[in-house]
């Protein structure tokens, strides 16, 4: 049989171009519910981490899930700095929306915060961060005390910036500089940021080689806690006095 | 404008497809054994690579990224899984057409490449800088800058290895290192010098 | 029967893809610096292999000429699409590790070499053979460079460590010029050991050459 003609030739383009359509679009069907179960489960960890929640040493799937559900949350607008009563705050994913970090059209308003109480005492709070960092969008989560201005705990736990280079956003040691630096001073205003040679509460040190990366966290955090972020939110919770 | 010329240097150099990716090495050390052929591949692997990013770019951006459909009609479409069936295409498209005008225009350079170019569909540094374009969520003038960047850095390191290899003809090499070895450690040296400059943040 | 034994052996040292025929050298460099992405990344070769040469060998008398190549290159891409997302489902601390290198299994020079050499011209079980030959033979060399890079640089196989705490990491390894060192050396040490594969010394006194020195 002659496979050279046009028709023929065509026909076996449209047969390969269906085969292998079929073969693909089944494999993602069927594996996506996991890929995205997985990427649940490692924003859930990172939540817990940074509040506290974490057991050390190697913790089961399923117990990352229970001690999630058992988090207090609730979805802000950022806008109004009100709890917003229509979503629902565990399954809220504000970033799935996002296409540009950087553009200010796709900004989201609403965003989900998880607390954590002891005895019905708010002991910490847990907002995500996000934004444009060297080479790609860096996603992230901050703990403040029950002050709601001075950082418990922060993590990186999405990004591409550089292997090797960029990455070092996550290490421990230098997340653990950010420990007991406030957000915002004494006007109110957002100040915290990321410099070389850092100074005082407000300024957390840059790593050297990465100064790119690092400052853009740093930036990032100032632009989620200021005027167009948790601010107003933040400002009211704190006037009130039961949390 | 300094971000895009940030890009292009850090492509160039810091981050250089051939030696610190090592991206594109079957080529690489195929056709680096005369530098005038090293040269002709070097530009071509430019002027593909400088065509491909960007519409690359576009149609990710515009087709499957997550959310691109929305001015379709279908928000929700996450369609990246297909990015690199469609990315080798344009890059054989535009091979086929870029072998046609040099057969035209330069047949000289088409005869030194010879089958080196239609080879060019499968060089992983094509398909990677456009999957790397990709991964950094680049706009369209970034990718722009990074195709430049990436193709002129990638020219740089074959034509710096073939004028080593030239001189290499000069050497008294052991028998077992002749050719094949001797060309990867002079590589790896090559990839050492570029690996100094790792650290650097422009 | 013992023609498959044949196929599937010959690739390891004798006609090795990486080391022979030169095929297959991006990710082989790229991805060796620790052992347990190297594996991963030769099971996804092998298994793109596997799916490449038997599809192309059963519908090679069906291939039209003109769009030959881009068929090729469609079935493998599909495949290796394919093996990306069971990596990112299954394994997905390595599949980030791994990034694009699994993508770029498509440009791969080994898969569509093959491809093109062997399945296009030879019946489904030959080709199955020579699929597997030559995947162990690009998973030997990588898996080779991916040990030692691991085990002198972190002191580490598979993450579990092996040399004792006090052992200085050589932190070179970590880094890629080291893969082209080791890979040199390993080829040095095959062509000494089979002294077949070694090749001719270029001609030393090129007056062309000397022309465009001078």
């Amino acid at each position: 049989m002659n496979v050279n003609t046009v028709p023929r030739t065509l026909a076996v383009a449209a047969i390969v171009a269906l085969a292998c359509s079929a073969m693909v679009s089944s494999a993602v069907y069927i594996l996506r519910p996991i890929q995205q179960g997985y990427a649940r489960l490692e924003r859930n960890r990172a939540i817990l981490a940074v509040a506290g929640r974490l057991p050390t040493g190697d913790v089961a799937d399923r117990e990352i899930v229970a001690r999630f559900i058992d988090l207090e949350a609730h979805v802000v607008d950022t806008a109004t700095g009100n709890y917003a009563t229509n979503v629902d705050a565990r399954s809220f994913d504000h970033w799935k929306t996002e296409v540009d970090p950087a553009s200010p059209v796709h900004r989201p308003t609403l965003a989900p915060v998880y607390l954590v109480r002891k005895d019905k005492v708010l002991e910490r709070m847990v907002l995500p961060v996000h934004g444009r960092g060297m080479w790609s969008a860096i996603y992230g989560y901050v703990a403040l005390d029950a002050d709601l201005t001075t950082v418990v705990d922060i993590a990186f736990f999405r990004h591409g910036e550089t292997p090797g280079i960029g990455d070092r956003i996550q290490d421990p040691a230098w997340l653990a500089n950010w420990r007991g630096k406030r957000i915002y001073d004494e006007s109110g205003e957002a100040r915290l940021r990321v410099v070389k040679g850092a100074q005082g509460p407000y300024e957390v040190d840059l790593i050297s080689g990465a100064s790119v990366t690092s400052s853009a966290t740093g930036d990032l955090v100032r632009y989620w806690f200021g005027d167009d972020g948790y601010r107003l939110f933040l400002d009211r919770l704190r006037g009130r006095e039961e949390l | 404008m300094e971000q895009l010329a940030n890009i292009v240097l850090r492509s160039m150099f810091i981050e250089n497809l051939a030696l610190v990716y090592l991206l594109g090495m079957c080529t690489y050390i195929a056709v680096s054994k005369r530098v005038e052929t090293a040269i002709g591949l070097g530009i071509a692997v430019m002027a593909v690579q400088i065509v491909t990013v960007p519409l690359n770019n576009l149609i990710y951006q515009l087709l499957l990224a997550p959310g691109a459909l929305s001015w379709a009609g279908y928000p929700n479409m996450d369609l990246s899984f297909l990015r690199f069936i469609i990315f080798i295409g344009v890059i054989a498209a535009l091979v086929q057409i870029l072998e046609l005008a040099l057969d035209r225009f330069f047949p000289r350079l088409h005869q030194a490449l010879g089958i080196y170019l239609p080879l060019l569909t499968v060089n992983c540094a094509i398909l990677g800088a456009s999957l790397l374009m990709v991964q950094r969520n680049l706009t369209f003038t970034e990718s722009i800058a990074y195709g430049f960047g990436v193709g002129a850095g990638w020219a740089l390191a074959i034509v710096v290895f073939a004028a080593i290899r030239e001189r290499l003809r000069y050497s008294d090499i052991p028998e077992g290192l002749q050719g094949l070895g001797l060309a990867f450690i002079v590589t790896g040296l090559l990839a050492f010098g570029f690996a100094g400059l790792s650290g650097i943040e422009l | 029967m013992g023609n498959y034994r044949n196929r599937i052996l010959k690739p390891l040292i004798d006609d090795n893809p990486v080391t022979v025929q030169i095929l297959g050298l991006c990710s082989a460099l790229a991805v060796s610096n620790s052992l347990r992405p190297a594996l991963i990344m030769a099971a996804s070769v092998i298994a793109v292999l596997i799916f490449s040469n038997v599809t192309v060998s059963l519908l090679r008398g069906l291939m039209p000429r003109s769009i030959r190549l881009i068929l090729e290159v469609t079935l493998i891409a599909s495949a290796v699409i394919v093996v990306d997302e069971v990596l990112k489902a299954y394994a997905p601390g390595t599949s980030q590790i791994l990034s694009v290198f699994v993508g770029l299994i498509i440009t791969n020079c080994i898969v569509l070499g093959r491809a093109e050499s062997f399945a296009l011209h030879n019946p489904v079980t030959d080709s199955l053979a020579d699929a597997l030959g030559n995947g162990l033979g690009y998973a030997v060399i990588l898996i080779s460079i991916a040990a030692i890079r691991e085990l002198i640089g972190a002191g580490t196989l598979l993450d579990r460590a092996i040399l004792p705490h006090a052992y200085p990491k050589n932190a070179l390894m970590l880094y890629a010029p080291s893969a082209f060192f080791i890979l040199g050396l390993i080829v040095w040490g095959i062509r000494s050991w089979r002294p077949r594969q070694a090749e001719e010394p270029e001609r030393s006194a090129d007056p062309v050459s000397y022309q465009e020195i001078g």
